[in-house]
């Protein structure tokens, strides 16, 4: 009797252990597949990012060369002195081009204040995002040497060892994630150049 | 101790602060039951009311009210802790506080939680925030409008990663409990009195209402212990599972240092008194608060 009660616990013992040891493992390879989710959109999010943010900083850019070009030919700062004609035909060619802009106030305002830069803004989203991004990929990382680290612990620490001695299946070698030698001494020596 | 042993004592606390509950309901139910039916004796009650001699109006109703309030205030603990404030989700398409949401989601990974708590902005001044939630599915993290404006990103990483351990050490679940147990406790030590004062003076109505004199004045006493039960070493593990995903016990340290700051500066009134226990930093520093000093706090965090 006393044997059977021994025997029923020894055999609770090992399916709680057994399983303790698989969950940790699972959670490693979970942990592994985050690192990838993270590059994968990282690699993503950059492209679309920087693709929309160039498309507004250029358009940004054409439209204040060609305010400050008209507006250098109606001031007609060298060659021949322009007609009143040409005069008002580039003064509505400016006041079009701000128009076109973001300002949609009333025209009187508008005349001589330039459109709206968002550049600037839309270079702190960009910086926003990209910190973000570089956050989770690290996290990422992190919380998989972390779940290494528990996994490893776990099958080294002593009734644990035993049942994976006999059990081959639940060792399984990660690595941790880290760089290697001389990526460490390149990043070592990296600094901030303007 | 790790996060998963810490979710399991939690479990048990709340479980056992759920029964306890539920049995000084019972108790008082029944002491009521006693003093309205000007009972001879308590063993005469009972041996009436198992013998379906006498229906125990007063322990059903107050079994029942118990009960009901706890699946009310699980149900509907999202309104009663934001309430009294105006308040924003901040969504993942929103593009207001994206910082905010990043953040979260952020340490949403290097908690390797598999959901996403909701987040929530309430617009007011002063520097506050709590986690707060039931399952798995339903839990939120509030922030002020205050709070977000003046810390920089590495110390609102440290306060959501504060509020995030809390829910991922399962400490939501018997703050929500204790926290609704203890105001709804307070609320009934007041209709006790009201029964005192009746007038059947049988030798068990006179002995339940002595016992009901005593919880009068015990009752309130006993919500205190069972809110220090809560104990605030629950804080120290929450920053210290902040500083465990963020790895920046100095952005933690700054970030208490300049809501303590703020406190200090102004006089801020909060009138919803749930929230009060959910908080990540409580002003009045008495040895009954829920929450350690500041100074301890930071003194633990190496500084």
């Amino acid at each position: 009797m006393v044997i059977l009660v021994i025997l029923i616990f020894l055999g609770m013992w090992f399916i709680y252990s057994y399983n303790k040891i698989v969950s940790a493992k699972e959670m490693v390879v979970n942990m592994k597949s985050q690192i990838s989710i993270q590059l994968d959109r990282r690699g993503k999010v950059f492209d679309s990012l920087i693709n929309s943010v160039k498309k507004a900083m250029d358009y940004e850019k054409t439209t204040l060369k060609d305010i400050i070009s008209l507006r250098e030919k109606s001031l007609n700062i060298s060659g021949d002195p322009l007609s009143n004609k040409e005069k008002q035909d580039i003064e509505d060619q400016i006041s079009e081009q701000i128009l076109n802009g973001q300002f949609t106030k009333s025209f009187n305002m508008t005349v001589e204040a330039y459109p709206e830069l968002k550049a600037n803004d839309n270079l702190l989203q960009l910086q926003e995002e990209i910190v973000s991004t570089e956050n989770k990929l690290s996290y990422a990382k992190q919380a998989f040497n972390d779940s290494l680290e528990r996994y490893n612990a776990l099958v080294s620490s002593v009734p644990y060892n035993i049942i994976v001695k006999y059990f081959p299946d639940l060792k399984k070698e990660f690595n941790y994630w880290k760089l290697k030698k001389e990526e460490v001494k390149v990043e070592e020596e990296k600094r901030v150049q303007f | 101790m790790n996060y998963r042993e810490i979710v399991k004592v939690n479990r048990n606390k709340t479980f056992i602060a759920l029964s306890l509950f539920l049995l000084i309901y019972i108790s008082i139910g029944f002491l009521l039951d006693i003093v309205i039916s000007n009972s001879v004796s308590m063993t005469d009650t009972i041996y009436k009311i198992i013998h379906l001699e006498q229906i125990p109006v007063a322990t059903i109703s107050m079994f029942l009210f118990g009960v009901i309030s706890i699946v009310v205030s699980i149900l509907f603990f999202k309104r009663i802790q934001l309430s009294g404030e105006t308040y924003v989700e901040i969504k993942e398409e929103s593009k207001k506080y994206r910082d905010l949401y990043n953040i979260l989601e952020e340490l949403k990974i290097a908690a390797g939680l598999k959901y996403m708590p909701k987040l929530y902005l309430i617009k007011a001044d002063y520097m506050n925030a709590f986690a707060s939630g039931w399952s798995e599915k339903n839990t939120i993290i509030a922030i002020t409008e205050g709070l977000y404006k003046k810390l920089n990103r590495a110390e609102l990483s440290a306060v959501i990663g504060h509020e995030l351990t809390h829910i991922r050490n399962e400490d939501i679940k018997l703050t929500l409990v204790v926290g609704v147990i203890t105001n709804i406790m307070l609320f009934v030590t007041d209709w006790i009195s009201f029964f005192i004062f009746k007038d059947n003076n049988n030798e068990g109505a006179k002995n339940a209402k002595i016992i009901l004199i005593v919880l009068h004045f015990v009752l309130p006493i006993l919500t205190l212990v069972i809110q220090m039960w809560l104990s605030r070493t629950r804080e120290y593990m929450a920053d210290a599972g902040a500083v465990e995903l963020i790895r920046d016990p100095q952005a933690m340290a700054s970030a208490l240092k300049k809501i303590s700051l703020d406190y200090n500066l102004n006089d801020y009134h909060d009138n919803n008194v749930t929230r009060k226990a959910a908080y990540i930093f409580e002003k009045e520093d008495s040895f009954l608060s829920t929450h350690p000093s500041i100074k301890n706090r930071i003194k633990k965090l190496g500084f």
